[in-house]
């Protein structure tokens, strides 16, 4: 990453940082207005709304030149992965021109170009192996997969992306399940690259992007050792299949199986454990959702109750611990409790309950009246139409 | 821990921009010394919401013919009277401007509270078929009761719900897993989408010009702006003949739209209009006779650069983030 981009970065934090400030209250305008004098806006950076659009656009622009280009060129398939590659550079310098200009690099243009680049050429790589080379699927396969976690990590560093990082490391994850004890390999790499990516998520040298692909590769390692350990997941062989390995017909030991039971709770446990003594939301984050997957997972092999029961009750119960976490968080010296507060800070509280409207809609949305036939008697309708969904 | 925030912070106290009492808070943030929980508090809550409407669904499906229909709708009732009694002792007065309640749990435990009414109302009408062949009417009565709600609490989440419930009662889907607008004669739903949508703008509008909840404009004008862009897009993709008029319609409605927005200076209306009239012009480009594939491409991308262009000249002069 360049180091322009790197200084640049650091202002936007301080930048993004006052605004929240000044959303909250906590300073005035006057003082606002001083802040972003002195921390000049380095580079255009619209809302990200904008950025979607613009990213949806750019895509759409780069995939239909692309498919231009080869309805006009008709190449023959042995010469496709010389065309991806070509693609794949032109869309890559394609991005590196915005990440260039001030008033491009931070609208979404760099990503969706930068992704698609990556795309053609992982897609020139597989062909490549497969129609060039005649190598075998394993071989096409496995190229593929290692171009993938090389182009996206390089591309993570190079434009600092966490999400480019976050599917380099799924790449290598789905490399290392083709490997034989696959699910070994994800616990050791899974393991490591947590313990090696969260060294480097305070580090001030790193740009702020750099840290953010770092807390993505903690999470992903985390979700990998997850993945390797869960009772479900070892009884269903999910990483072996992942890999499409071969399967050993015997199925996990009595061993492997204690073994992964311990795991399956001390996992989840051990991240939010973590995420509390560190005070880092995103480990806290994981940490809770692979506790919500361990609790499914024992749902799935010990039956405590009736389904409506466990869901009644786990409701209920989740309510009252969120309500009890606030009141408890709320009753605090300062509102606060060993560094943890549950006010909003500098949040954008706003965007976050307009954003929660698409879920909320979504699922609670009532299904639409039928249409009126002739002769139709009513029955009565659907019951749930209200709110709760006619099917349950 | 945010270095970069945390130097900010630093060189701003040591310059005078930021006094020592918020400087010293700003930098427990920026150090992680303070940390919010806000965000997964209100998660755990909507979650917990969640499975507990999804398990009472289920209870009440498995179990309403052994309990009887009265047990049932009295138990729901009572369920749903705590929560909204409990959103009744919490809630701010009630205001024309914003007042909502700063309690995290809030909006979950009101959102819960409505939820069972709706399933309270939806089943008895199944079981004592109160409005008989009328029965979808039930759906305008639950969107009443959202709206009322909404407008009590400051809610946009139960108004969501009310705009969502009121295109049901119109035929119209807006949930998760339909394709199209809903089941039933494509033109008649139309009708229904873009006279529901024109009609939610209005009163979006209505609201703002009166000072009556001004900030639910977005909820409003936003969801009328979906249904009638929705409407008219499905006239373009759907209709076999006339699909070049619909197009038309589509470009002078998402011109109408993008002046508006851009006037008013609202994204998320322009950002729509702007991606309707291209999904629009694509289906025009794309699907016309002749074998020139690659210059209907080159076409549809040219034109994808121009409203890219848009795009950016908006950002630039509607002068906001």
């Amino acid at each position: 990453m360049k180091g322009a981009w790197v200084e640049a970065e650091r202002v936007e934090e301080v930048r993004a940082a006052a605004r929240g400030w000044k959303r909250a209250g906590a300073i005035g305008t006057g003082t606002f207005e001083e802040i972003l004098r002195r921390y000049p806006e380095p580079r255009t950076l619209p809302a990200p709304l904008w950025r979607v659009v613009t990213f949806l656009l750019v895509s759409a622009i780069l995939l239909l030149l692309g498919g231009a280009l080869v309805a006009g060129l008709s190449p023959a398939i042995k010469n496709a992965p010389f065309w991806c590659a070509s693609l794949g550079v032109a869309f890559v310098v394609v991005a590196e021109l915005q990440a260039r200009s001030r008033s491009l690099a931070r609208r979404g243009g760099v990503e969706a170009a930068s992704f698609w680049g990556i795309v053609a050429l992982v897609g020139g790589i597989f062909i490549f192996f497969e129609e060039s080379l005649h190598a075998g699927n394993d071989v096409m396969v496995n190229a593929g997969l290692l171009g993938a976690a090389l182009l996206f990590g390089l591309a993570a560093q190079h434009w600092g992306n966490p999400a480019f990082a976050g599917f380099a490391a799924g790449a290598v994850f789905i490399l290392l399940a083709r490997a034989p004890q696959g699910r070994l390999l994800w616990v050791a790499a899974g393991v490591a690259l947590s313990a090696a990516a969260e060294r480097f998520l305070d580090r001030p040298s790193w740009a702020p992007s750099h840290r953010a692909c770092a807390a993505v590769l903690v999470a992903v390692g985390l979700v990998g050792v997850y993945a390797a350990v869960n009772l479900y997941a070892l009884d269903h062989r999910l990483v072996e299949k992942l890999g499409s390995a071969r399967l050993d017909a015997s199925g996990p030991s009595f061993g492997e199986r204690i073994a992964s039971m311990v795991l399956t709770a001390l996992v989840p446990l051990a991240a939010v454990v973590w995420g509390i003594r560190s005070r880092r939301a995103f480990a806290l984050d994981v940490g809770l959702v692979l506790t919500a997957l361990s609790l499914l997972t024992l749902r799935f092999y010990v039956h405590l109750a009736a389904t409506w029961l466990v869901l009644t009750l786990a409701g209920a119960a989740l309510l009252l611990l969120a309500l009890g976490v606030n009141r408890w968080l709320a009753k605090g010296a300062a509102k606060e409790r060993s560094g943890f507060t549950a006010e909003s800070l500098f949040a954008d509280e706003r965007r976050l309950r307009a954003l929660e409207l698409v879920p909320v809609v979504a699922a609670h949305a009532p299904e639409s009246r039928p249409p009126v036939e002739p002769g139709y008697q009513g029955g009565g309708g659907s019951f749930g139409g209200g709110g709760a969904g006619g099917s349950f | 821990v945010n270095p970069d925030v945390a130097a900010g912070v630093e060189r701003l106290r040591g310059d005078g921009v930021l006094r020592d009492l918020p400087a010293n808070f700003f930098g427990r943030v920026a150090r992680r010394e303070l940390v919010t929980v806000r965000l997964e508090i209100r998660a755990a809550l909507y979650l917990g919401v969640l499975l507990l409407t999804a398990g009472v669904g289920l209870f009440v499906k498995e179990n309403h013919e052994r309990i009887g229909p009265a047990a049932i709708g009295v138990a729901i009732g009572i369920g749903a009277a705590a929560c909204l009694v409990w959103a009744m002792r919490r809630s701010a007065p009630f205001a024309w401007g914003e007042a909502t309640s700063a309690h995290a749990g809030f909006d979950y435990v009101l959102l819960l509270g409505s939820l069972l009414v709706a399933t309270d109302l939806g089943y008895l009408e199944t079981q004592f078929t109160l409005l008989g062949q009328n029965w979808p009417w039930h759906l305008l009565v639950v969107a009443l009761f959202y709206g009322l709600l909404a407008y009590r609490f400051d809610s946009r989440m139960l108004l969501s719900l009310s705009l969502a419930s009121f295109a049901a009662w119109r035929g119209i889907a807006v949930s998760i897993g339909r394709t199209s607008l809903g089941s039933g004669d494509p033109a008649r739903l139309r009708a229904e989408a873009l006279s529901t949508g024109v009609l939610f703008a209005v009163l979006g509008l209505a609201s703002v010009r009166a000072g009556k909840k001004a900030h639910f404009e977005d909820v409003w004008v936003n969801g009328g702006v979906l249904l009638v862009l929705g409407g008219v897009l499905s006239g373009v993709f759907g209709s076999r003949l006339d699909w070049g008029v619909w197009l038309l319609a589509l470009l002078a409605v998402s011109a109408a739209i993008a002046a508006a927005a851009y006037r008013w200076k609202r994204t998320l209306p322009f950002a729509q209009a702007v991606l309707a009239a291209y999904l629009g012009v694509l289906r025009g480009v794309l699907s016309g006779g002749g074998g020139d594939a690659a210059a209907r491409l080159l076409l549809a991308a040219l034109l994808g650069a121009a409203a890219l262009g848009v795009v950016f000249a908006a950002h630039r002069k509607m002068k906001i983030p």
